[in-house]
């Protein structure tokens, strides 16, 4: 396990610290394209993304994913801090960038623990803050007619009926489907019913998701809403268990990721460490905190760009880590 | 921890060779001379009481070291039986301390006294059991009983949380002279509606109402109940008993493969904020193409599947670490 931070000015410095540290922990490089076990990351960088993206093979010919995930950002939010994780058993890598003080990006790839090596073909996934069709563009633009890619207004739905929750139990969205890796997004606004992450299962018929059959379990979801607890204060890590949804209605449980774990940041900032002996473990809000608007706020996305807007509430993560 | 399976043979009539009494008295050999040195409960009340009209009642109250053996856990069963109401049942109960001259249902701190329906036939049982806790499955009929007592895992030290124990039968306290074929108990009372109640024949409440009999690990029920920090007796939600989502196999719809299941935790919370934790040896499995007693070897540890009483939905299986 490796833990890098620093500070850097462009994304093509940050794409570079992305290859550079991971071809020094194990990881094959050729061309733009990584690849260790079961996972294959093509890394590319212009003037406003890191992007990512996925396919089969080390030359990335075979089933590459026809989206990318990125990390986005504008002239004015250089310079940057980062801080990169680069786990194993499984791999897992997670570059986590703060910029403006408050605001938090991530790109994140790896493979997940399945709940058998034979239970599907898979388990790879990659996932970034942004979604952009190329890596040229400025970053899939949530909101037409907005000039700046950033998320807005995450109002946290109920998946099956599309209720703004308060307490979830069950699979949510978001308004726009940006910042939470498994979390679709609702699909009032047309063609951003995306998750930021995009997982390979071949189930069914599938070979890429990009959408909204992966999510987390209810218990994952149950128990990331109901923390931190009124009694101790103290919140829980909550495994990202992933399940799969199927023509039937039911869904199939297929694992979870290693090296990161659900948190609310109630009463954590940017970096705090929490030490769950002998582990330790860096904890980011998902892109801005916001204790006003724990779930997110729920303004409409339509409304001009405001920090109440562009924040996650209180949903953050954790990141193993190993100083 | 310790696991013992066997069957008792009950001698059809109401006397001490009752099934429901040979079992609560297998059990307590198991809990005092099984489970290895420093484990063994302590017992503090063997007693028989006669019962004008319903025959000779027996009850242990034990004292459980925990896992450090340095502990103080008290708990206790009770067997009670009306030959003429054709039940024999036993009551279920956790105590924060022990006192001599007080009755089963009077002790110190105590649960809620909530039950479970045997029979006074042969009863085929499986016991898990350690310092800190015990399990009880008793198969008799086309009925698959469950009883939790004592310690479960919570999310918390020992200083933030120092006594966290749970009770959870079938039965409600209100309920408690039920026989093991009802599927419903009845009170003339609405109060519990919203906790476990079911509607009966319609949509419309019944009067007398009529409350589904649930197995206590699904919770949000009056036969299920954890102690707080704060030493209250709650009635949590479990996930994912709680939620909506229907779990299934991994199979594809375009194989032939029969498919992988996973265990997955069981997770104790309020439905505002507040996790608490998990039981010990117990994990939810899928009943999706899957039958009740179907073991599942994980990392050599096998796992039994059971079922919520005679239930066979998806979301009534459980599956029991035999360890």
């Amino acid at each position: 396990m490796a833990f890098y931070s620093g500070s850097l000015s462009s994304c093509a410095s940050l794409a570079t610290l992305l290859t550079t540290q991971c071809v020094a922990n194990g990881w094959a490089l050729s061309g733009n394209w990584l690849s260790k076990g079961s996972s294959y990351i093509e890394v590319t960088s212009d003037t406003y993304n890191v992007a990512l993206k996925g396919a089969l093979d080390s030359t990335g010919s075979t089933s590459p994913t026809s989206q990318n995930r990125t990390i986005c950002l504008l002239a004015g939010d250089w310079p940057v801090s980062y801080y990169l994780f680069i786990n194993s058993s499984p791999d897992t890598v997670v570059l986590v960038v703060q910029y403006g003080t408050l605001f938090i990006q991530h790109l994140m790839f790896g493979d997940i623990v399945k709940i058998h090596p034979l239970a599907f073909t898979g388990g790879n996934f990659l996932s970034g803050s942004s979604s952009s069709s190329t890596a040229g563009s400025e970053g899939q633009n949530p909101i037409p007619g907005q000039t700046i890619p950033r998320i807005y207004g995450n109002v946290l739905r109920s998946i099956d009926d599309n209720t703004i929750l308060t307490t979830n139990n069950d699979p949510f969205d978001i308004d726009v489907p940006q910042s939470i890796p498994f979390v679709p997004g609702f699909p009032f606004i047309g063609n951003y019913n995306t998750s930021c992450a995009i997982f390979h299962a071949e189930i069914d018929g599938d070979l890429w998701s990009y959408t909204t059959n992966i999510t987390y379990t209810a218990v994952t979801n149950s128990t990331y809403f109901r923390c931190p607890n009124l009694t101790n204060a103290q919140t829980t890590l909550v495994p990202l268990n992933l399940q799969r949804s199927s023509s039937s209605g039911l869904y199939m449980y297929l694992g979870y990721v290693e090296h990161v774990r659900l948190v609310r940041v109630d009463n954590y900032n940017i970096g705090d460490i929490l030490t769950l002996s002998p582990d330790q473990w860096m904890i980011f809000p998902w892109r801005c905190k916001n204790i006003a608007f724990r779930n997110g706020d729920s303004t409409s996305y339509w409304s001009t760009i405001t920090l109440t807007q562009t924040n996650t509430g209180t949903l953050g993560f954790a990141v193993r880590y190993t100083p | 921890m310790a696991y013992i399976t066997g069957t008792v043979t009950g001698s059809g009539i109401n006397d001490a060779a009752s099934g429901h009494k040979m079992l609560l008295a297998a059990f307590n050999t198991f809990v005092t001379t099984g489970l290895g040195s420093g484990q063994n409960w302590t017992i503090k009340r063997n007693a028989v009481a006669t019962v004008v009209s319903t025959g000779t009642n027996i009850e242990y109250i034990w004292q459980a070291p925990g896992l450090s053996g340095a502990e103080q856990i008290f708990m206790g069963l009770k067997a009670y039986q009306d030959p003429t109401a054709d039940y024999y049942n036993l009551e279920i109960g956790v105590f924060t301390g022990y006192v001599s001259g007080n009755s089963f249902e009077n002790q110190a701190g105590s649960s809620p006294i909530v039950g479970a329906t045997l029979w006074n036939q042969s009863i085929q049982y499986w016991f898990v059991a350690d310092g800190q806790r015990g399990i009880i499955v008793a198969k008799f009929s086309d009925i698959y009983e469950m009883i939790y007592i004592g310690k479960y895992l919570p999310y918390a030290t020992p200083s933030q949380y120092p006594y966290p124990v749970y009770a959870f039968g079938s039965l409600a306290n209100i309920g408690l002279l039920t026989r093991y074929s009802a599927d419903l108990w009845w009170s003339s009372s609405n109060t519990y509606l919203g906790i476990s109640a079911s509607t009966y024949n319609g949509s419309n409440y019944p009067t007398p109402y009529g409350y589904m009999i649930l197995s206590g690990f699904k919770g949000t029920s009056i036969s299920s109940f954890l102690r707080d920090p704060a030493g209250l007796w709650l009635m949590p939600d479990i996930y994912p008993y709680a939620g909506i989502t229907q779990i299934r196999n991994t199979a594809s719809l375009s194989s032939s493969s029969v498919g992988y299941y996973s265990l997955h935790s069981i997770v104790i919370s309020d439905k505002s904020p507040n996790v608490y934790g998990e039981f010990s040896g117990l994990y939810y499995i899928t009943g999706f193409n899957n039958a009740v007693e179907n073991t599942i070897v994980i990392s050599g540890i096998t796992y039994i599947c059971f079922r919520d009483r005679r239930l066979t939905g998806f979301n009534d299986f459980i599956a029991l670490r035999l360890s």
